[in-house]
Parts: structure tokens; C-alpha cells; sequence
């Protein structure tokens, strides 16, 4: 009785679970789609909700914060490897860049002796005060070049040149050569070892000719 | 509506035209011009300045550009650096001095 009806029947078992097999991947191909489209109308009610709160005096939630931290800090690492860095140990280079920093940055990024600012109190992200290590700056670098020397001076020059979208950090690329931002680059690396006196001194810009780029 | 949107785009170009210009125009600077506070310099032993010490020869180029402020204090500071130069090459100290 079995013989009989073996040949047949398995062909269309088989025939009967390949097409539920398929029937089922179809299925959950459309409960994955509709997912997807479920949590992009979602997240489109809510962009144009007009719910989330955009003043700069209210955190970001965990998860966003995460979210931009990681994509700023592993979008600045991608962009900035190949970057080849200068010999920087030259006294004019620091002369130079510590005017320049003591012009453009010193509001924002504070130095030695000061602790905060208008503008480092009310921007958000907080500016990191760059008269301290990068391990004291309050910002989590892990995925940005931390305990990397040479990844951290790329870093900090990619920055300066391209500046950081929706953060208050300009780019200053498009009025500075390169080597004039190599030398703000240079007097970074040693901000945070300097004294409000050294600073004062270095950062002087006693002389209306600030520099031969312009 | 439009008219919002027209006036922030207006009011952002202008305010990066007007950063630019800051950024990019020396006598923006000329006007934060200060004399660099050199009295500090008077206290540093000339002949323990190490040459490698890329702040420390920042201040000593900075103060002695400067007019007055110790100047000659700091001049015969970075002649010893010129020496330490020779003595290094030569392999001996022409002054004598403990480095």
C-alpha cells in the first residue's frame, strides 16, 4: 500500500513544501517592507511633528547623541587618514597658530587660566576646552584617534579646515592655507601643557602683519 | 512662508559673508593687537634652556621681536641655544657652561 503511493505523494510533498517555503519568504519579505515603511512613516510623522526639541539648551536624548557622536567621529577618522602630517616643532609655527587661535578660537574652545565662556556654556554640542588633555576634554574620542598621536593631529586639522556640521565649528579651509592651519595645529598640541602666562606671551600678536598667506 | 525662508537663507549668506571677512581681513586682527608680557622671560636660567623646548623658543623669539621687555636678557638666552647648537656639533662645549 505504501510502494503504491510513495512515487507520487513525495513529489507533491515536496512540490507542496517548496511552495510553502517560497510562500513564506514572500511573507516575510512583505512583513520586513512593511516594517520599514512603517517605521519611516513613523519617523517621518515625528520629524514633521515638530515634537523633537531643538534648542540648544536641551540635550539630546542618549541614543540621538550617540547616534551623531559616532558618525561625526568614524566620518572625521575615514576622512582624515590618509592626511600627511608635517614636522610641527617649529617655534614660528606655534607663534603663528597661537595668534591665530587666540583670534578665532579662544572664545569657544577657552585657554589656560579661563574655564568657561559665553559661547562655551550656551553652544551645544559643548566645545571641547582645548587648554585641556583630550582625555579631560568631556568628549569621547574612542573612536576618533585617541591614544594615536599622528591620528589625533590629522583629526584636529581635518577639523579645523573642514569645520563640523550643525556644531558651531567653522571650516576654516576656505580663507586659510594649509600651512596656516597646520600651524594652529601646532600650537594645539601644546595648549594644554602651557600656562596662562606662556600663553599670553606666544598667543601676543604685537605686529599688524599676521602673516604672509593672506 | 517664503518669506521666512527667503530672510533666514538672506540672514545666514550675510552672516557667513561677514564671518569671512573677520577671519580673512588683517586689520580685524590689528585691533586685538597686545605687547606680549615678557617680564616672566627675566626669571629663566640662560643656561638651562633647552633647545628642544619648542614654547620655550617661541617666547624667547616672541620677546625678543618685542621691543624692550628684557630684551638683552633674552638675546644672551638664545645665543647660548646658538652655542649648545655649535657644542653639539663640535662634540664639546665652547663655553664651558653646565647644560
Amino acid at each position: 500500500m505504501c510502494g503504491g503511493l510513495l512515487p507520487t505523494n513525495r513529489n507533491t510533498f515536496i512540490e507542496r513544501d517548496a511552495e510553502v517555503a517560497e510562500n513564506l519568504n514572500m511573507k516575510s519579505v512583505k512583513d520586513l517592507a512593511l516594517i520599514a515603511i512603517s517605521i519611516f512613516v513613523l519617523g517621518m510623522i515625528f520629524v514633521y511633528s515638530g515634537t523633537y526639541p531643538m534648542g540648544a539648551d536641551v540635550p539630546h536624548n542618549k541614543l540621538t547623541y550617540w547616534l551623531l557622536e559616532t558618525t561625526r567621529e568614524k566620518s572625521i577618522k575615514m576622512a582624515s587618514r590618509d592626511i600627511d602630517v608635517p614636522p610641527l616643532d617649529d617655534p614660528e609655527l606655534l607663534l603663528s597658530g597661537g595668534a591665530d587661535y587666540n583670534d578665532m578660537c579662544v572664545t569657544c574652545h577657552l585657554k589656560p587660566g579661563k574655564m568657561q565662556s559665553d559661547m562655551s556654556i550656551g553652544l551645544y554640542p559643548v566645545p571641547p576646552n582645548l587648554s585641556k588633555q583630550e582625555d579631560e576634554h568631556g568628549h569621547d574620542h574612542a573612536a576618533g584617534g585617541h591614544g594615536d598621536p599622528d591620528q589625533s593631529v590629522r583629526r584636529q586639522f581635518w577639523i579645523v579646515k573642514h569645520g563640523i556640521k550643525a556644531s558651531g565649528m567653522p571650516a576654516w579651509g576656505p580663507t586659510h592655507e594649509d600651512q596656516r592651519i597646520w600651524a594652529m595645529v601646532a600650537f594645539l598640541q601644546k595648549l594644554p601643557e602651557l600656562n596662562p602666562e606662556q600663553y599670553q606671551i606666544i598667543t601676543a600678536r604685537d605686529k599688524p602683519n599676521i602673516s604672509s598667506h593672506h | 512662508m517664503k518669506k521666512i525662508r527667503t530672510t533666514i537663507f538672506v540672514s545666514l549668506a550675510g552672516s557667513l559673508l561677514i564671518s569671512t571677512s573677520q577671519a580673512h581681513d588683517p586689520s580685524e586682527h590689528t585691533a586685538k593687537m597686545e605687547k606680549p608680557k615678557c617680564g616672566v622671560m627675566k626669571n629663566v636660567n640662560d643656561s638651562k634652556v633647552d633647545v628642544n623646548d619648542s614654547v620655550m623658543m617661541a617666547m624667547m623669539k616672541k620677546c625678543m621681536s618685542s621691543a624692550g621687555s628684557g630684551g638683552h636678557h633674552i638675546e644672551g638666552a638664545m645665543e647660548n641655544t646658538v652655542d649648545e647648537s655649535s657644542r653639539n656639533e663640535a662634540g664639546k662645549d665652547p663655553k664651558g657652561l653646565d647644560y
